[in-house]
């Protein structure tokens, strides 16, 4: 394992018990400490099994992975990973534990064994990283659902990890919810934090710096964003949607109205089309 | 619109009052000690010192009455069955007859007696949740139960179970009201019919929702486990359960109330 590694796959595969065909099959990957990586793909995929196998949430039935510098096929490593890489799930009303905000950040650190008043410490860190320090005592149930997926995060953010993996975090969220939570994520990648970003919707990795398309659970092409979108052509094939904004910024890189390097970002075209 | 008001079932209302600070095995134990003595009561005129302690209480938890009220709401229907039960099948002298239905002296007083131990009951066991969280509350049990640990209880398992439990009852609430709007939005009709013709239309609702929460605790248990959570063993608190000299002054104070209602009611 590489020592700037967070993460290691070597030849992954995952077959559900029961199921015919593997989800993962054959993965290689890694993840290097401050990255964001992008994890796209269509439904079916394979990228949830895959953010659970980083995690040790799911153990793979052959190849190896690291996780933290720790095989996640041991079992006495799984409380020393899940410490150190947190996950934050689809549905936040399925991650809550405690029925008041700051009781819910606080399970995290509890089942840690950190001292009570370092946890007290760390829940208001937490609470404020996602700008949610003034619903301290509220009950969890009053909570918007972009409230209570910035809820999870603070959750994740409390077991002090060194990477945060999202599995599709934003998709029961509004468009307000989803930019809070980028919002959050920008900020914490740019404090250092390794993130892994499982989605599909295109308009929300603009940010990262990697991108892994996975298609029937193999990793079908891998690069940085630019060279993404040099590839629209193989979107349908790989089963993604190609969002408005794309469509608009290629069509307008075409007709050399924009440079190749631009982004298919609201920002970037008003920067380039009215400087 | 709501179909389902889940507000007052049994759930916490944060608030900065002296009750919601005392320590949970102080309120636990004090609730203990309340519904003992509401069992004692005889007479019916007994439980309007138990009212006027109700509304004391409600005033210190500044939780208002009417949302205390809404608490019994659910158990109105069992209280007004009980009181019947009581009404017609109690023997005795009678006052009022009318073919097989008779309503005597002994069974009015009984009525009265055990609609409202039942409604008091339902009331102040209310103020235990409506004034402690639902972790609090599990800290307070399992550290009551600790000391049948050595005899194999699992006391950190029913405490952890029964936070869940009540952290999930506001979910499963709105839960059910989507599955009730889809069903009648398609066409059911939960409302007309016998009972049994009701309790068929309500199969669509119950089997997805069941569904659901299989699904949900799966998800839960897989969230649980992502945050290091492997039971009791090693496990600190943010708050640490603290026994102060207000919580003995409120137990002895709730003690020495209860003895003080069951005497006034033994001498009539």
């Amino acid at each position: 394992m590489e020592p700037e590694a967070v993460c290691a796959l070597r030849g992954v595969s995952f077959t559900y018990p029961g199921a015919a065909a593997p989800a993962i099959q054959s993965v290689d990957l890694t993840i290097r400490r401050g990255e964001w990586v992008a994890l796209i793909g269509a439904n079916g995929s394979g990228k949830s099994t895959l953010a659970k196998i980083l995690n040790a949430l799911l153990i793979p039935t052959r190849g190896d992975c690291f996780s933290c510098g720790y095989r996640t096929d041991r079992e006495e490593h799984h409380w020393a990973i899940r410490s150190r890489i947190s996950m934050v799930f689809q549905n936040p009303d399925n991650q809550i534990v405690a029925s008041v905000v700051e009781e819910d950040v606080a399970f995290g650190p509890e089942n840690l064994g950190v001292p009570p008043a370092r946890i007290r410490e760390i829940v208001r860190e937490s609470l404020c990283q996602v700008g949610l320090e003034e619903k301290r005592r509220t009950p969890t149930y009053a909570l918007s659902g972009g409230q209570k997926q910035r809820l999870a995060i603070a959750g994740a953010l409390a077991m002090k990890p060194e990477c945060l993996v999202l599995d599709e975090a934003t998709v029961m969220l509004d468009p307000q919810g989803r930019e809070d939570v980028l919002k959050i994520l920008r900020d914490l990648h740019s404090k250092g934090m390794t993130l892994v970003q499982i989605t599909h919707r295109l308009e929300e990795i603009l940010d990262a710096t990697r991108v892994v398309v996975l298609r029937k659970g193999q990793i079908e092409w891998e690069g940085e964003l630019p060279e993404l979108f040099e590839r629209v052509d193989r979107f349908p094939e790989w089963g993604l949607e190609i969002p408005p904004l794309v469509r608009l910024t290629g069509s307008l890189k075409k007709r050399k109205l924009l440079p190749e390097s631009c982004l298919p970002s609201v920002k970037e075209l008003l920067e380039n089309l009215c400087p | 619109m709501k179909f389902l008001n889940h507000l007052t079932l049994g759930q916490y209302v944060p608030a900065n009052s002296p009750v919601h600070r005392l320590d949970p095995r102080c309120k636990i134990l004090s609730v203990i000690a309340l519904l003992a003595g509401i069992f004692l009561m005889e007479h019916p005129v007994a439980f309007l010192a138990w009212g006027g302690l109700l509304l004391l209480l409600s005033r210190f938890s500044r939780i208002s009455f009417r949302v205390v009220l809404q608490g019994a709401r659910p158990v109105v229907l069992l209280v007004v069955f009980t009181a019947a039960i009581h009404l017609f099948l109690t023997k005795g002298t009678v006052l009022w007859e009318w073919g097989i239905l008779s309503v005597t002296r002994e069974g009015v007083t009984m009525a009265l007696r055990m609609g409202l131990r039942l409604f008091f009951l339902v009331l102040f066991a209310g103020f235990l949740t409506l004034t402690t969280s639902p972790m609090e509350l599990s800290d307070g049990l399992e550290s009551l139960f600790h000391p049948f640990e050595r005899f194999g209880f699992p006391a950190h398992e029913m405490a952890m179970m029964m936070t869940i439990a009540l952290r999930f009852i506001p979910t499963l609430f709105d839960e059910t009201d989507r599955i009730l709007r889809a069903q009648i939005a398609r066409g059911a009709d939960l409302e007309h019919g016998g009972l049994f013709r009701r309790m068929k239309a309500f199969i669509p609702v119950l089997v997805p929702l069941f569904v659901i929460v299989f699904q949900r605790a799966e998800d839960l248990a897989l969230a649980m486990e992502a945050r290091c959570y492997r039971g009791g063993s090693g496990r600190t608190r943010m708050n640490p359960l603290a026994w102060k000299k207000t919580d003995t002054f409120a137990i002895a104070a709730v003690i020495g109330i209860v003895v003080f209602f069951v005497l006034l009611d033994l001498r009539g």
